[in-house]
């Protein structure tokens, strides 16, 4: 059988549907920004699927940027998260619906 | 044979993917996810994106799971106890089921397209991947290289001014 795009369509967006289960679902922020980095990782399967089967180096060009950016967010959204463990002393979601501090 | 290479890492992917928005201890999350990562780096080769595939598995399993791990090291963060079903929790499965139905749904007049069914390569020849990333990445998108390259340096100057060792306030 050889392997068509929808192939990995499917694979992508199987994970992208995981990654939004988890990130609605955990109550943990650190849990919640690991779903999400599951998301990001779907999309780079899409996006370099496409790449392969409409000929087109572009898309690796982006995810290589996109791993990059995840990686700058991902370091930015923990240090937050460390910020307000000591503002806090807690990293669940339900403890963070005032605005003000 | 490539059929079967993309089965098993599929299947080693997705079953790391709902380990980790499962599991109950965030080390043990954390590290299914890098489980998942592997598998996706593999993918990537089946892809013919080596370079790409090496970059995950440095960057992505190699840093940013890293990352993640010593952030939950260093908050010394518990098991979550073991709890019936939440109504959130069911909601947000179903959300998912509907978001993955409904994705599916948009592929349905594409099914027979031959463009998508040809077995094509990303570059006009498989082991010139590096070359012409990097023609490409130096020749179209030298903007965005540096935009990006820009992005990096705010984020390690914020981090730097966020994760600063502060007074304990009483």
């Amino acid at each position: 059988m050889t392997l068509t795009v929808h192939h990995y369509l499917i694979l992508g967006f199987l994970l992208f549907s995981i990654g939004i289960a988890g990130v609605l679902s955990r109550k943990n922020l650190i849990l919640i920004f690991v779903s999400l980095e599951l998301m990001l990782n779907s999309v780079n399967i899409i996006f370099l699927a496409f790449a392969r089967h409409l000929s087109d180096g572009s898309g690796q060009i982006a995810v290589i940027f996109f791993i990059a950016i995840a990686a700058a967010e991902a370091a930015v959204g923990l240090a937050i998260v460390l910020m307000l463990f000591h503002h806090r002393q807690g990293i669940e979601i339900d403890q963070f619906f005032k605005l003000k501090g | 044979m490539q059929a079967l290479y993309f089965y098993i890492f599929a299947v080693i992917a997705v079953i790391g993917a709902l380990a980790s928005i499962r599991l109950r201890n965030p080390i043990n999350a954390i590290l299914a996810l890098a489980v998942s990562f592997f598998s996706l780096g593999g993918i990537y080769l089946l892809l013919a994106a080596q370079f790409v595939a090496v970059i995950q598995v440095i960057l992505y399993t190699g840093a940013i799971v890293v990352l993640f791990l010593f952030t939950v090291m260093l908050l010394n963060l518990e098991t979550i106890p073991k709890l019936p079903l939440t109504v959130r929790e069911v909601a947000a499965y179903g959300m998912a089921a509907i978001f993955f139905v409904g994705m599916v749904m948009a592929l349905k007049n594409s099914w027979s397209l031959p463009v998508f069914s040809e077995v094509r390569l990303a570059f006009p020849s498989e082991n010139q991947d590096i070359q012409m990333l990097g023609k490409l990445l130096f020749e179209n998108y030298v903007l965005v290289f540096q935009m990006v390259a820009l992005i990096l340096l705010v984020a390690m100057i914020a981090v730097a001014i966020m994760a600063r060792k502060t007074e304990l306030t009483q």
